[in-house]
């Protein structure tokens, strides 16, 4: 386990060294500069496979490694957490059919590049943004009001005690105690002084969505304990609701929560099929890509309009469909893996997407129309125009982004900065050279190669793909070169390869990449870096995906029957 | 039963704004009724990035002779309100100056907690508090007012940009890896600070009380049920999250919003996509025109306004023509060249002048809302004189990221802490002791501030 991160040091450490001579100043000013890749966050020189239990890591392959099967439960903390914008947006809407906006709800902080809230405390402006949401939700919903309560509301107060317990146990996930009822029972009779029976439960609901029990997930653990405890089932149905809907349990999850059978491995693993089975686990894991790969920026993504008129929000939407449409249907095919993510050659593509890709509108289609492809013109979600265009600038693609998002996200090596002094501004188009012979000119530098040997090896991989993904055959009267060529990384994924597809087959089998690819569903599944605790989490989860050919759906549910899924830990 | 809002603003509706604004917000008392000789200060911070070009910033002659450079120009007729500041470094520990600069521009503090770097991994954060948090903190402690907020965090187009850890993008924190991100929503931001319920008679204002006080005491009640079962950590969260709910309450029982809301009317009705690159222009001066509402209405006396992000790309098409380079002739001569990815190049004599007219852009976006501070009144005295404001950037020359020759200029006096009117110029000291001497200009008793302080104290001659 340790062997490749040695090599990948040693790879990178004669990289690194060229990088620095680039820079002069690569990683900082004093003592060695950072190597790419490394993993290590105390500053010290020691390669991050020596990490101790204790110390933060954030890589699965490195923690795994001190996995030491102890017989006991063992979990690293999970702070508290607030729901994030996307969560809070579901969960209002499944409680109540109403959509509220978050537009102003100040950002969510991220752990790696997904959206998490463990971070920031909430801070005055977000409080009164809660408020005001609250507010707007309590009256779209009593407008309706037969259509949220289940009994009839000419029951007074009697009904509002049944729509307390009942609103209650969703909204806060857990069945609420008799002096909550009580205590919410006095909000409704405040409110229904003014607002009669809908007034009442207008502020029964503006006071539970401010309410911490909403706001946060809650888990408790005994405090000042230092092994692990198992969750309750009400705190599991709602990890595997957040997790797989991000939006808060249904009817049934709460039932199994409330029989005590949300317990064993197996009983996760089949909730979780059916969340995953359900509508909204279909259309919620695409979220995953697109934080993994940084493309959730797309509403704010520019393009030359001189040069792409086309690309507008409509055009932008479907990108976004695309991405969850394709994850869903690796996902919900039995043997949907890693590699078809990265390789496979056709894609699902809904309304003005199909013009990116050169296909004609097959009519008012309900659903995405697939469209298969020859040998090697497209390779899964490498090929995603929401992938290509993200990673470009506004009049052509770029080497350089494509080749930092593939290390950064794909393989979890991190680059050093780029530094000062030097000119990032992308070539001149011009009408006689290609892209790889415009950007050829830092990599020709010696002062700039050893940095870009990193980068654009990987990113020249791309050039049959322009700003905004369309396919090119030619490119300024030239035939394009699609040769890539991947350096300073392990031996199993190293060496030229021809493009995504080439790219793609060597990703398929890394264990760099697929330990990457662990780690990054680390994140998005628990919304925390993995640590030291999670030894053992961390080396199921790689185990499992890697025994099962890197089956994504083994990967997905397999997250579910963890310790670090099931078991918590009080504050070290 | 009325939900009704005050938005979409009618001309009666704002009427009504006004009326029930007063009517169920009666302030407490202590807030107007202050005594009028003693002033009240107040700190505001702006920040724009990517450095500056500095022959182009740094004004000429001595401290009190001193002319403004052609970025500084439009800032001419509040010259006698300004001291303009160069020389001051800040402290480099390695890793990219956009980050650590971001980060160090107001807390003056190592970015501590994991490597720096530009990865996804970094999460590394300035190990102490900014100073506005530090001297909003101390506002609340001493607690002679009540203020509907103890700081305002705002911002324009400063959403994070992928793959970077939050230090590149946050420059207020309200203690060690405590980031307070700003309110990037003007729309937001005003019906934070002004939506207020509308009520008919005073019975039905007592009875919108009494629902808001139910409402509240519901949340702070779980609030601290749930508190009292955490560990350190979550309960320092929930305890945050207490304070902001509390907050509201002091609102609601009618602090700080007697404030007539109808200069900003018609620019809050006429909402703008707020990620749109050529809204930039009109979503400054909004946020800078609530600002001022704020405070002059004295709904704060901290406040903070960041304008983009480090390593912020914003393409300034109206800052004159763009740079000509990185296109082709036959299809245009007009690429959109973003700030950052103009600024480095910063030797190609068509973004020299881009990057100028950029940071003089920034100037005149400073000059307009210094013009609004001082076009309000307070007891004999201008409310910018009562302000201390301090303008910062990451970087000195963008294209280096250097961070020597931080280019800082404060304006207003701090109801008379400091004298104006001056250019100052120092040799090399960190800008911590620049820090030490706005905290000590608020009233703070401080001599040294953020871990990168090396114990030099204020800057000589300011305070």
């Amino acid at each position: 386990m340790f062997d490749y991160h040695w090599s990948c040091r040693k790879a990178l450490l004669g990289l690194s060294l060229l990088g620095a001579a680039c820079t002069g100043t690569v990683g900082g000013s004093a003592g060695d500069p950072p190597l790419p890749g490394s993993t290590q966050t105390s500053g010290g020189s020691s390669p991050s496979a020596e990490a101790v239990p204790g110390e933060r890591v954030t890589n699965v392959a490195d923690i795994s490694a001190l996995c030491q099967a102890t017989g006991g439960p063992s979990v690293a903390f999970t702070p508290l957490r607030r729901l994030n914008q996307l969560e809070y947006q579901n969960s209002v809407f499944d409680l109540l059919g109403v959509e509220v906006d978050t537009a102003g709800f100040v950002p969510d902080s991220r752990v790696g590049t997904f959206s998490s809230n463990v971070e920031v405390a909430v801070s005055d402006l977000q409080a009164d943004q809660y408020k005001l949401a609250a507010e707007a939700a309590a009256a779209k919903a009593t407008a309706k009001i037969a259509s949220i309560v289940a009994c009839d509301p000419s029951g007074g107060e009697a009904c509002a005690s049944t729509f307390i317990g009942d609103f209650g146990l969703k909204a806060f996930r857990r069945p609420l105690t008799s002096e909550e009822q009580a205590s919410y029972r006095d909000v409704y009779r405040t409110g229904s002084v003014r607002g009669g029976f809908a007034g009442g439960v207008g502020l029964v609901i503006r006071a539970m969505l401010q309410s911490p029990y909403f706001l946060y997930q809650v888990e408790r653990t005994p405090l000042g304990q230092k092994a692990a405890t198992a969750l309750g089932p009400h705190e599991i149905a709602s990890r595997l609701a957040y997790l797989l809907w991000a939006s808060t349990p249904d009817a049934a999850l709460l039932a199994a929560a409330a029989s005590a059978t949300l317990s064993t491995p197996d009983q996760l693993r089949a909730q979780a099929m059916r969340l995953l089975a359900d509508p909204r686990g279909k259309k919620t894991l695409g979220r995953f890509q697109l934080e993994w790969l940084q493309l959730d920026g797309v509403d704010r993504l520019e393009k030359d309009s001189r040069l792409f008129p086309s690309f507008n929000d409509a055009l932008k939407q479907a990108m976004k469909t695309e991405v969850a449409d394709f994850f869903a249907s690796v996902l919900e095919r039995p043997e949907g893996s890693y590699r078809d993510l990265l390789t496979a050659p056709y894609a699902l593509v809904t309304g003005p997407l199909l013009q990116v890709y050169g296909a004609s509108s097959p009519g008012p289609a309900a659903g995405p129309t697939q469209l298969d492809f020859a040998a090697g013109e497209r390779s899964g979600i490498l090929t995603q125009p929401l992938f290509l265009a993200t990673h470009a600038h506004q009049n052509q693609g770029s080497p350089v982004k494509r080749g930092v998002v593939v290390r950064q996200a794909i393989l979890c090596q991190d680059l050093p900065p780029p530094p000062a002094n030097v000119n990032n501004a992308p070539p001149a188009l011009s009408p006689d050279l290609t892209t790889r012979q415009r950007f050829a000119a830092h990599s020709q530098n010696p002062s700039c190669a050893g940095c870009h040997a990193l980068i654009d090896g990987i990113g020249f991989g791309f050039e049959r793909y322009d700003a905004v993904g369309g396919y090119r055959a030619m490119e300024s009267g030239q035939a394009i070169d699609q040769a890539g060529n991947l350096v300073g990384a392990t031996p199993d994924v190293e060496g030229p390869f021809e493009g995504p597809q080439g790219l793609g087959q060597k990703l398929a089998a890394s264990e760099l990449a697929r330990s990457c690819f662990v780690t990054q569903w680390f994140r998005y599944a628990y919304k925390r870096q993995p640590q030291a605790g999670d030894a053992c989490t961390a080396s199921s989860m790689l185990a499992g995906f890697t025994s099962s050919g890197q089956n994504l759906r083994e990967l997905v549910l397999s997250a579910v029957a963890t310790d670090a899924f099931r078991y918590g830990v009080a504050e070290p | 039963m009325k939900h009704s809002t005050f938005l979409p603003f009618s001309r009666r509706s704002c009427l009504r704004l006004t009326a029930a604004a007063l009517a169920p917000f009666i302030p407490l008392g202590a807030l107007r009724a202050a005594p009028t000789n003693t002033r009240i200060k107040r700190l505001v911070l702006l920040f724009s990035p990517n450095g500056t070009i500095y022959d182009k910033w740094k004004p000429s002659g001595g401290e009190t002779d001193f002319q403004l450079s052609p970025i500084l120009a439009p800032l001419q007729p509040l010259r006698s309100k300004l001291i303009v500041i160069d020389g001051l470094q800040k402290k480099d520990q390695g890793g990219d100056h956009h980050q650590t600069g971001m980060a160090k521009t107001w807390t003056g503090s190592l970015l501590a907690g994991d490597d720096l770097g530009n990865g996804d991994l970094n999460q590394a954060m300035p190990d102490g508090p900014s100073i506005d948090q530090a001297v909003a903190t101390d506002i609340a402690t001493k607690g002679q007012t009540s203020l509907a907020y103890k700081s305002l965090e705002l911002g324009v187009q400063t959403n994070t940009l992928s793959g970077q850890g939050p230090a590149w993008h946050r420059m207020i924190y309200s203690g060690p890896g405590q980031q307070r991100p700003p309110q990037n929503d003007p729309y937001a931001l005003f019906d934070s600070l002004f939506k207020g319920p509308a009520a008919q008679g005073q019975a039905e204002l007592d009875q919108i009380r009494a629902e808001n006080k139910s409402v509240i005491d519901r949340i702070n009640g779980d609030l601290k049920t749930l508190s009292n079962a955490m560990g350190t950590t979550d309960r320092l969260k929930l305890e945050a999250h207490l304070t902001a709910i509390r907050a509201i309450e002091q609102r609601l029982a009618g602090v700080g919003s007697s404030c007539d809301a109808t200069q900003v009317r018609s620019a809050v009705d006429n909402k703008l996509d707020i990620n749109a690159n050529d809204n930039f222009p009109a979503l400054v001066k909004l946020t800078s025109d609530i600002l001022v509402l704020a405070l002059k209405c004295d709904v704060t006396r901290v406040a903070s306004i960041q304008w983009s992000v480090s390593v912020g790309n914003v393409v300034h098409r109206w800052a004159g023509p763009l740079p000509s380079s990185g296109t082709s002739p036959d299809r245009d001569s007009q690429q959109p060249v973003g700030h950052h990815e103009s600024s480095h190049n910063d030797s190609n004599a068509d973004h020299i002048a881009y990057l100028t007219r950029i940071n003089t852009w920034y100037a005149e976006q400073v000059a307009y809302l210094l013009t609004q501070l001082d076009s309000v009144q307070e007891d004999g005295a201008t409310l910018l004189d009562n302000c201390l404001v301090a303008y910062g950037n990451e970087l000195s020359r963008g294209g280096a990221h250097s961070i020597d020759h931080i280019p800082f200029v404060l304006a207003g006096s701090a109801a008379g802490a400091i004298k104006p009117g001056r250019f100052l110029t120092f040799n090399g000291d960190l800008h911590n002791r620049l820090l030490v001497s706005m905290g000590q200009a608020m009233g703070l008793d401080i001599t040294k501030f953020g871990s990168d302080d090396d114990g030099n104290g204020p800057l000589p001659g300011l305070v």
